[in-house]
């Protein structure tokens, strides 16, 4: 059986009258990496929160490593990423991950460090001056210094261009090849498919959905059927309408009857191809609101 | 250790980059020295040489005010005091390195102060009185230094600044900071040995001059400190950062 390095039991945390998780049940088992999706406001910061320790569940039990997050010794083999708005902007980028080394008992070194996520040019620099591209990629690094068993990176690469995001996504899956744990957030589902084995889909404080990648596709159910056509038919079963110039691709859990719907219409389409359905579409299905598309650069 | 020292570091770096800050933290002892101890006292050695320990006090309370009240707020409203929180440090390396960087304050605070008194008053002082005198004011910080963390961590941090600005003058004043150390009107006499204030002063004027602290300021001064170090560590143990309603 693989080792349990987290677990929330029916987590609930409430802010005032706000439910922001709701009777959560997670386990994180060591080598795994699991993406943590749903729309803005839906609990994924506030779990996490919980798990490294800097919020309390009002009911329920949380433990990192054996212990309470919040006791020091469960947060030693636990790495987590700072918002990078919120750097001591007068101290230099060496000198941030120098200060979180100090509370690692075997942390990388520094040089090999400021490699690994190519911050050698920025070393010196004020954090304060850095480029958001620059932030972003040192308070990832940041996650990384203590050699973690376990990361939580909690939207490791908004805002970053598609390269350094690649770049990144390289360093995590060399990370998890190694036998790192990481827990992602992402608004971006071409991350969490790309890099996640096991997707939990929140939505409300719930877990709507805890599933690996494929078989969330399955499990949805859902069929892309896509056809070139210069409008969108109207045809009945279709749950989502993607639009690309000309091609048109229409979600529905019956692909079969929406073909043979399709072709009785008698509207003129081209190119037909039916597919299953991405994890976009599982998400769709799982949630009302629709996450940020990946923007393409 | 390891850690201690790294925490002292960043506390230093991050002062030494904003060199306004001591300016600030030193004004109001300053015009408290011109406008007060220089002109109304300083033709008396003995009441001279204590109100300068006085004024040195209100500065410890400035600096408390400042490093722990409004240092903990910002740290709370700012993410970087969340993920700070999220490493293995706990508070320890913390309190260490913020008890450090007030004793340099405290120290790098008095001398000006000291300066004017010796330029401008008649205050008499031994060197062995000095240093006796600024460590009563570094010990001074353990009991503001705890009331602050109390009100930093558990009062919303937009309020703090209000607070922390007002705090060292109310301290002070009804410490009995701004009067002479020996007069025995009924204030002093009545309200101030109970203000923690009071005893650390009685413990920084003994130390410089000739004065025998009053047993009941000393009392309350022990019962302070161990009342705010309570509180100090309920506030510490319920943050959660900044509050939302």
């Amino acid at each position: 059986m693989t080792e349990v390095l987290a677990r929330a039991s029916g987590v609930t945390r409430r802010y005032g009258d706000v439910v922001a998780v709701d009777n959560l049940t997670v386990e994180i088992p060591a080598g795994q990496l699991l993406g943590l999706l749903g729309p803005n406001g839906a609990g994924k910061s506030t779990l996490i929160n919980m798990f490294v320790g800097l919020r309390k569940p009002s009911s329920g039990t949380v433990e990192l490593f054996g212990h309470d997050p919040r006791d020091v010794r469960a947060r030693r083999r636990m790495g987590m990423t700072p918002q990078e708005t919120g750097m001591p902007e007068t101290l230099l980028a060496g000198e941030v991950i120098e200060f979180v080394a100090a509370h690692y008992p075997n942390p990388i070194s520094r040089k090999e460090l400021l490699a690994q996520f190519h911050l050698e040019d920025v070393e010196r620099r004020q954090t304060g001056g850095l480029s958001g591209g620059e932030k972003r990629r040192l308070a990832i690094a940041l996650a990384f210094v203590g050699r973690p068993d376990l990361v939580f990176l909690d939207e490791p690469t908004t805002g970053l261009d598609v390269e350094v995001r690649r770049a990144l996504w390289d360093g995590v899956k060399a990370y998890n090849a190694a036998g790192g744990t990481a827990v992602i957030t992402s608004h971006y589902l071409e991350e969490i498919e790309e890099l996640a084995q096991r997707v939990i889909i929140i939505d409300n404080g719930r877990a709507v959905a805890d599933d690996s990648v494929e078989a969330l596709r399955r499990v949805s159910g859902l069929r892309k059927v896509t056809i070139r056509a210069l409008e969108v038919p109207s045809l009945p079963g279709v749950v989502g309408v993607e639009q690309s110039g000309d091609v048109v691709s229409l979600i529905t859990a019956d692909s079969d009857q929406l073909v043979r719907d399709l072709v009785a219409s008698g509207a003129p389409f081209a190119d037909l191809e039916v597919s299953s359905g991405s994890l976009e579409d599982a998400f769709l299905a799982y949630t009302t609101k629709a996450p940020t598309a990946a923007p393409t650069a | 250790m390891n850690t201690i020292a790294a925490y002292t570091k960043f506390e230093i770096l991050g002062a030494i980059r904003i060199p306004m800050v001591f300016v600030a933290l030193l004004f109001l002892p300053t015009v408290g020295m011109l406008l007060f101890v220089v002109p109304a006292l300083g033709d008396d050695p003995v009441a001279a040489t204590l109100s300068t320990g006085s004024m040195c006090l209100f500065t410890v309370l400035i600096i408390c005010s400042a490093q722990y009240g409004l240092g903990i707020a910002d740290a709370r409203m700012k993410p970087w005091g969340g993920y700070v929180r999220t490493l293995p440090g706990g508070p320890l390396p913390k309190m260490v390195s913020m008890i450090v960087m007030s004793s340099v304050f405290v120290v790098a605070g008095s001398i000006p102060l000291i300066g004017i008194a010796v330029i401008g008053t008649e205050a008499t002082a031994s060197f062995l009185d000095i240093v006796l005198g600024l460590g009563a004011l570094v010990l001074a910080v353990v009991p503001f230094s705890l009331l602050m963390l109390a009100i930093g961590y558990a009062v919303n941090p937009y309020l703090v600044s209000v607070i922390t600005s007002i705090a060292p003058i109310i301290l002070a004043y009804l410490g009995g900071l701004f009067t002479d150390p020996n007069s025995t009107g009924g204030f002093t006499a009545n309200v101030s040995p109970f203000i923690p204030t009071r005893g650390s002063a009685e413990l920084v004027w003994a130390a410089i001059g000739d004065y025998t602290p009053n047993a009941l300021s000393m009392v309350m001064l022990g019962v302070w400190t161990v009342v705010l170090a309570f509180l100090a560590y309920r506030a510490y143990r319920s943050d959660e950062g900044k509050r939302f309603r």
